[in-house]
């Protein structure tokens, strides 16, 4: 392992200040219903620290999951580890620090009963409210609730404070989204296609109790878990099955979804993708005055966005912590640095975790607002009280004829490219959206990518560089078709010729349109509304601008180093393809006097290293 | 999961212990630690599928199975001891070829599965 660099600005050294106070060495199990208001009755699962004498009153840490909150495992794992072996890190980790755990699996899921019309109902939502109820009432709590999770869970974290329960104490969303539309379902627009498919085909399968997708796409998984844990009374496995059919009338997203092109394009029951968004529930959360800590990585799908997103427009106390690993933070995310190992484990992370936890149930809290965040290649964590941070100037870098990208604009008049779309270009399935599925991040691919797509390239830095913040992209191009999308990946290219991915944006150009609307949040970066009324088709051969943000990053170029612009038209591993029926389009980037196409780093000349 | 497959051997050594008595061809499992509930020990299906799932045991082999949630015991009674030496030689191995099938599963190769049909699910 590598070790955690040593500094005032790392967030896991910032956070380091409990002893060790481990106080208890195993935990013991149950399941049991938890009836809510309208008589649905929720799977729990209580990890308690064992030796827990009678008068001794702990805090709770609450996980509302939609995945299994707890596993039937296979003979003969189910000898040896408890139904909480899911779970990773163990729960122990928390229990042996004095906490009490509770996961329920969410209604609709799992071994709890009710259906499930699309994720973070607001029925969902208030669910944690009872569950804080029947928790509080509980002889072993001591009236303090906190909440942590990673991606759906970590959302259900970040949405348990809408409900301003007095005994939720502190959140903390993992990875987490903030507007579904752009953190998720349509990145710039573009549908996610492969994560939207198959997480709806997961999630059925789930509130099925069905473990047969595991065999392909989790083969660990399906070799230890034969499926849900029941609750412990439920020995004919009646209530289970009771369970599982009010299943049968869940919504999945992907089938609902699909076929939606607009932010405003409405689901059946007449909510839209926006109703599922953290966002809409600002002021309930700002409410709460609930202290959030909200971490994720700069490679991890748009959610980077969310956890800045979050941190800007929340009044809430915040810590937020952005670094350089997969989604979840179990496998290293560094492109620059693809060999090290992911620092710190996720076990180190647990602890400093309980520190943030103890420190707002016991402690003063935190004030104000902290971003930490890595930057990539100077392997250094910083940290900032505003975002952008500042000391960061705006560097052009223009299109030019010879595949080039030069600091100097272009003097010719007429300068422009084609570039036929050629679908069949990827970047892979070991990519920022599907690590979504927990899957490592490998962009070291990028040269074989890179020769289906339309490239510029930079002279070498004549000084190291640090991009921090939100790149932004504006093409002039025209296309001989009404509809397509637009994929920029920002690359470097070491002395030697290797290329290394920093970020990527793309824009589906039937939402080109630069809104001067105030947008529903603070946002950073070009502003797309990406609803109805603002699309509208190219028109074949009329040129247009495109401007867009690339997903933000921190990352260190050495002095010699070459910036790379790679331009696609597709991502076929991932999403939907523009346009919808294919074709044979050209698209042609102009780079001249008259239609500008450019890159916009925010950029500190780093003569220090 | 990986972490956990690192442990899982010390853990299996310290969770389950097998007994042979070729004089009434039985196979005892010994379930240790806290004592389980009979969901937790399991269904005779089950114990039917780890053989194979497990053990590779791609036959019906002829046994009576007697699963003993007080004694926290799983008797498997033969009547032929070719049987019984075939289902003794998969316990004694049983581990180590766990060990293999998970190291496997972690890379996403499941070919073992492919002959040894549908499990209990």
């Amino acid at each position: 392992m590598v070790a955690i660099p040593n500094s005032e600005n790392n967030p896991f050294k910032a956070l380091d200040k409990a002893t060790d106070k481990t106080l208890y060495e195993d935990y013991a199990v149950s399941s049991i219903y938890i009836k809510v208001r309208d008589g649905v009755k929720i799977a729990s699962t209580i990890c308690l620290p064992k030796g827990l004498s009678p008068e001794k009153k702990i805090p709770t840490l609450l996980y509302q999951t939609r995945y299994w909150r707890a596993a039937k495992l296979r003979v003969p794992f189910r000898w040896m580890f408890k139904e909480t072996l899911i779970h990773s890190p163990s729960p122990r980790l928390f229990t042996n620090y004095g906490y009490a755990i509770v996961y329920t699996d969410v209604r609709g899921c799992g071994a709890s009963y009710g259906t499930r019309p699309y994720p973070f109902s607001k029925e969902e939502i208030k669910d944690g409210a009872d569950i804080a109820d029947w928790i509080i009432s509980q002889p072993w709590s001591d009236g303090n609730i906190v909440s942590n999770g990673i991606s759906y869970t970590g959302s259900t974290a970040d949405l348990l404070a809408v409900n301003n329960h007095p005994a939720v104490k502190a959140v903390m969303p993992g990875h987490a989204l903030w507007d579904a539309f752009t953190d998720v379902v349509a990145p710039g627009g573009c549908y996610d296609e492969a994560f939207m498919r198959l997480w709806s085909f997961l999630g059925n399968k789930l509130d099925n109790n069905d473990s047969a997708p595991f065999k392909q796409l989790l083969p660990i998984g399906w070799i230890i878990m034969k499926g849900v844990k029941p609750i412990d009374s439920d020995t004919d496995l009646s209530l289970l099955n009771e369970a599982i059919q009010e299943h049968a009338t869940n919504e999945y997203v992907y089938e609902l979804s699909n076929d939606k092109d607009f932010r405003d394009d409405l689901l059946p029951d007449g909510t839209s993708i926006d109703d599922i968004s953290t966002y809409r529930y600002k002021q309930e959360i700002e409410k709460s005055n609930i202290p959030i800590l909200g971490w994720v990585s700069w490679l991890d799908s748009a959610y980077c966005d969310a956890t800045i997103n979050r941190f800007i427009n929340l009044n809430n106390p915040q810590i937020a912590i952005i670094g350089d690993w997969n989604h979840g933070g179990v496998y290293n995310g560094n492109p620059l640095v693809p060999d090290k190992e992911v620092s710190p484990t996720p076990e180190e992370r647990i602890k400093k975790w309980i520190d943030f936890f103890d420190t707002c149930i016991y402690g003063k809290g935190i004030q104000g607002k902290t971003l930490y965040y890595y930057t990539m290649k100077e392997e250094k964590w910083k940290k900032t009280h505003n975002w952008p941070p500042e000391g960061f100037t705006r560097q052009r870098w223009y299109l030019d004829e010879g595949n080039m990208l030069n600091i100097s604009k272009p003097e010719n008049q007429t300068g422009e490219d084609d570039y036929k779309i050629n679908f069949r270009a990827t970047s892979g399935r070991m990519n920022r959206w599907w690590t979504l599925l927990g899957l490592p991040i490998d962009y070291s691919n990028r040269e074989k990518a890179d020769k289906k797509l339309l490239c510029y390239t930079s002279p070498p830095l004549k000084e190291t560089i640090e991009i921090t913040g939100h790149a932004t992209i504006t093409l002039f191009l025209s296309s001989t078709h009404e509809d397509g999308a637009v994929f920029a990946y920002l690359e470097v290219l070491d002395e030697d010729g290797n290329i290394y991915y920093i970020t990527d944006g793309n824009l589906r150009l039937i939402h080109r349109k630069l809104s001067t609307e105030t947008p529903p949040y603070k946002m950073l970066g070009p502003y797309h509304t990406f609803k109805k009324k603002d699309s509208s088709p190219l028109v074949p051969g009329e040129v247009v601008e495109a401007t867009f943000a690339f997903r933000p990053t921190s990352a260190l170029i050495p002095k010699g180093y070459r910036l790379k612009l790679a331009i696609a038209g597709a991502d076929k591993d991932t999403f939907k393809q523009y346009p919808l029926d294919g074709g044979k389009p050209v698209i042609t980037i102009c780079r001249n006097a008259v239609n500008t196409s450019f890159i916009d780093l925010p950029i500190k000349i780093r003569n220090d290293i | 999961m990986e972490r956990f497959i690192g442990n899982a051997k010390q853990l299996f050594e310290d969770s389950i212990e097998f007994q042979h008595n070729e004089k009434d061809l039985t196979l005892s499992i010994i379930v240790k630690g806290d004592k389980k509930s009979k969901e937790v020990l399991g269904e005779e299906t089950e114990i039917r599928d780890m053989l194979r799932m497990f053990g590779g045991l791609n036959e019906d082999i002829a046994m009576e199975i007697y699963i003993d949630e007080e004694s926290q015991k799983i008797d498997l009674k033969f009547q032929d001891k070719d049987n019984y030496i075939k289902v003794r030689d998969v316990l004694d191995t049983i581990m180590e070829r766990i060990m293999d099938i998970c190291y496997k599963a972690l890379t996403g190769d499941i070919s073992h599965f492919n002959d040894l049909g549908d499990f209990n699910d």
